[in-house]
């Protein structure tokens, strides 16, 4: 059964070294940070709907 | 030795017989049993004496935590107490309770201090927004429990285990209502109603759910209560592991949207091996709470140090316990006071150590001593 998120806005997070620490979204209306961790909600609702072509994920933006 | 052979006793001033024996060596009786004592005043009264050679209650542990239901008091609202304008499926209020719909519905979900006696708070639903469920529509709450966690329930085996799930419930809509349960893994549902028969008043209420020998437990499952569901919803057959999407609100008949200022309050919910509902079992706040605190935490974060070049600071944050996975972050309100900030990112530690600790880095221009405090999220939720 599908959670039903609303998730816009996608980018790879940095950390000031330029390292790829993350993604940065859209949830529902609210600015978040997610892991690149299998197993959170968010990151497999993303990876599913990346899968399916109806979600992009943009590349970091600059610090 | 000889043998007193019949079926039934019965006392002399008795108008009827209070023990029955029956071929295959059951023994029933009539009113109480006492041992140790001549005036037994519960169905086994052991006058203080010991027991010995338990080995189970109701088919359950003997002792220890029997609710498989974090925050069934819904004592713990780390969110908020009290949303309005709720029109978005998610983590609204009360820790570990989720809202799930289909319906165009507005709603103000709360946690409300009117319980009935030995609680403190329940959950409440408000109608401010009316909506008709549509044929396929479902609009329920849910607690999504870990499949680690309800793994002595047995599934897929010959000795899978009933469920009993008991809660006090009170609502301005009498009439029957659905409860159910679902695993994430196979889809497997079952529900079955619950008779609310007076309106506005608390009602304790129990409901059996067989057990699955079927399916095993591989993925997450889920306890959920509907307050709207249509046609394709609520069709299938009451008390029956199925596929079928139609099984999962049987019994739902009342549509709590159909008027604004409809209300659904629920607490005490328990949900334990067995078919016999045991009294709620209460959990001291900080326990509770460090329960929830697997799935979501806040707080505020206050950090304070040197930064000797741009955008070189950070900070870690210790969880309270381990998380269920490595969280999502977020921030809300302002920065509480700042120096040498232009802005700031939790940016957390995607690595294994993402479940215990989270990383802040500040993104601040130059060098020098940093002050920071803003309130941030932390949600592993299933």
């Amino acid at each position: 059964m599908e959670d039903k998120m609303n998730i816009t806005s996608v980018y790879h997070t940095t950390d000031p070294d330029g390292n790829n620490m993350g993604l940065k979204a859209i949830v529902d209306g609210d600015e978040t940070f997610i892991p690149l961790a299998p197993g959170n909600r968010h990151y497999d609702e993303i990876m599913r709907q990346v899968e399916a072509g109806t979600l992009t994920i943009a590349d970091a933006e600059t610090p | 030795m000889s043998t007193l052979k019949t079926a039934s006793l019965q006392h002399p001033d008795a108008s009827s017989n209070t023990i029955h024996l029956s071929a295959s060596g059951n023994v029933s009786i009539t009113g109480n049993v006492g041992i140790g004592t001549n005036s037994p005043t519960a169905k086994l009264d052991l006058g203080g004496n010991n027991v010995a050679g338990i080995s189970s209650i109701n088919g359950g542990q003997v002792g220890g935590r029997r609710n498989l239901i974090i925050n069934g008091a819904f004592t713990i609202a780390q969110r908020s107490t009290s949303e309005t304008g709720v029109n978005t499926n998610g983590y609204k209020t009360v820790d570990r309770w989720n809202y799930n719909r289909d319906t165009a519905s507005v709603l103000t979900m709360s946690q409300d201090t009117n319980a009935p006696d030995g609680f403190a708070n329940s959950f409440k639903i408000l109608v401010t927004t009316t909506a008709t469920p549509g044929t396929t529509d479902q609009d329920r709450i849910e607690q999504r429990i870990e499949s680690q966690n309800v793994q002595h329930l047995k599934y897929g085996t010959s000795g899978a285990q009933q469920l009993t799930v008991s809660f006090w419930v009170k609502t301005n809509k009498t009439g029957n209502w659905s409860v159910g349960l679902y695993m994430d893994s196979s889809g497997y549902t079952i529900s079955q109603a619950y008779t609310v028969n007076s309106a506005d008043t608390w009602e304790y209420k129990t409901v059996t759910f067989a057990a699955n020998t079927a399916q095993a437990m591989t993925g997450n499952f889920r306890l959920w209560f509907t307050f709207a569901a249509g046609t394709d919803r609520k069709s299938g057959t009451s008390n029956t592991w199925s596929t079928s999407t139609t099984n999962r609100a049987v019994g739902q008949s009342v549509n709590l949207l159909d008027t604004i200022n409809n209300y659904w309050q629920i607490t005490g919910v328990q949900m334990e091996v067995g078919d016999t509902a045991t009294s709620f079992e209460h959990r001291p706040y900080g326990e509770e709470l460090l329960a929830c605190c697997r799935y979501y935490w806040t707080e505020t974060f206050y950090g304070q140090g040197y930064q000797s070049a741009s955008n070189d600071y950070s900070e870690m944050i210790q969880h309270p316990v381990e998380m269920r996975a490595a969280p999502t972050r977020s921030f809300t309100g302002s920065i509480l006071y700042s120096s040498n900030i232009n802005s700031a990112q939790i940016s957390g530690n995607p690595g294994g150590s993402g479940k215990w600790i989270t990383r802040v880095y500040l993104r601040a221009a130059g060098t020098g001593y940093l002050q920071y405090g803003q309130a941030f999220q932390l949600d592993a939720e299933l």
